[in-house]
């Protein structure tokens, strides 16, 4: 009987992880996200205040989780840094005694960070940014931008990509990064060159 | 440091930069999770080096951005088919043959008096017509009854579709 069960368990594959263990996983690299957004080095106090609060309010609203954890979570550790950072600049502000008002140009680049859904016309910005991002990935080869659809919007690994798509998981690990980096690039010299 | 790898692990010149940090591309797959594909020394040393760490958080944030900008497109934008999550084949088979069995004693049932099945589909069509006037009758309950039934039917599956669609990120501050 006890063997039958132990053969059922092993048949049924170890145990799903939980969603507070994947969160705890996700741990160093939170760490880096913030370090990387308030611009510390990774062991800073105030980067290991924030990474305990990302993961504390992702546990906390695992609830409204939809779709991948991972950049979910990230999502938070982003919101939570950006947040520190204004607080840091409210206070340096409040140190100095000035009533200048808060830099715009910085303050308006920290909120699209934060939330880039925010604002009276979100509908009309995200229809924009889609334009764009539609204009640049025509610009990318088709490997690139094969691999970062996949990846992002399908949520495969790079082995399945690798596999999907036909080519060694070097390629893929390459198209992805390289991929990456042209997008942004090309968002942000376009923001320039639309700011301008 | 150009040993041929695994196929399941990125092969060290991919991995390796100069002065001896990690490169963009493994650090790129550290930020995505893709850990099981990094040669364990790459990881070793992302763990311990401060500058390979914050260029993972960098690659992280890269990573974030470009999800949420292809978020935005609609899917007809898409170059590549969607992953289809297979027809599963196997549960309709077993579902087929489950229907099948059950129905077996009726059906071999209604072969050896094949007069009462003759009988039957008479009675059977009788019942479909009469319903049907029912149903089409402009002041009749049935009708009413069908398409508040739908309606609501309607409301529950949008509700449904709703709960299950992802959303974007939501985070309270
Ligand atoms: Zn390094």
């Amino acid at each position: 009987m006890l063997s039958a069960l132990m053969s059922t368990a092993l048949l049924a594959g170890p145990a799903p992880v939980s969603v507070p263990e994947q969160t705890a996983e996700l741990r160093p690299v939170v760490r880096s996200v913030v370090a990387c957004v308030l611009k510390e080095r990774p062991d800073h106090a105030d980067v290991e205040d924030c990474t305990n609060e990302a993961l504390r309010r992702a546990l906390e609203s695992q609830s409204e989780l939809r779709g991948p954890l991972r950049p979910w979570v990230l999502g938070i550790a982003r919101h939570v840094a950006l947040d520190t950072i204004r607080a840091r600049q409210k206070q340096r502000a409040r140190t100095a005694q000035l009533q200048v008002p808060e830099d715009a140009s910085s303050t308006n680049l920290l909120d699209r960070l934060a939330d880039p859904s925010e604002g009276a016309d979100a509908k009309l910005e995200q229809a924009e940014r889609a334009r764009r991002v539609r204009r640049l990935l025509a610009t990318l080869p088709e490997g690139p931008r094969s691999a970062l659809e996949l990846f992002h919007l399908d949520g495969l690994g790079y082995q399945q990509i690798a596999e999907r798509l036909g080519v060694p998981l070097g390629t893929v690990a390459t198209w992805v990064t390289r991929g990456r980096r042209a997008m942004a690039e090309a968002l942000e010299a376009d923001e320039r060159g639309g700011a301008r | 440091m150009s040993d041929k790898r695994p196929d399941h692990l990125l092969d060290d010149e991919l991995c390796w930069a100069e002065g001896g940090h990690a490169s963009d591309i493994a650090l790129t797959a550290i930020a995505d999770g893709e850990l099981s594909i990094v040669p364990s020394e790459v990881r070793a040393h992302v763990d311990t080096c401060l500058t390979c760490s914050g260029h993972v958080g960098n690659a992280a944030l890269l990573s974030l951005h470009a999800g949420e900008r292809l978020a935005d497109l609609a899917p007809a934008d898409r170059l590549t088919a969607p992953e289809r999550r297979p027809v599963p084949v196997m549960a309709i088979v077993v579902g087929l043959a489950v229907a099948f069995a059950g129905a077996l004693p009726t059906l071999l049932d209604a072969m050896r008096s094949p007069g009462e099945l003759g009988r039957a589909i008479p009675i059977l069509g009788r019942g479909a017509a009469l319903l049907g006037r029912r149903l089409l009758d402009p002041g009749g309950t049935a009708g009413l009854v069908l398409v508040w039934g739908a309606a609501l039917l309607l409301i529950g599956v949008a509700i449904g579709i709703m709960r299950l669609a992802p959303r974007k990120e939501e985070v309270s501050s």
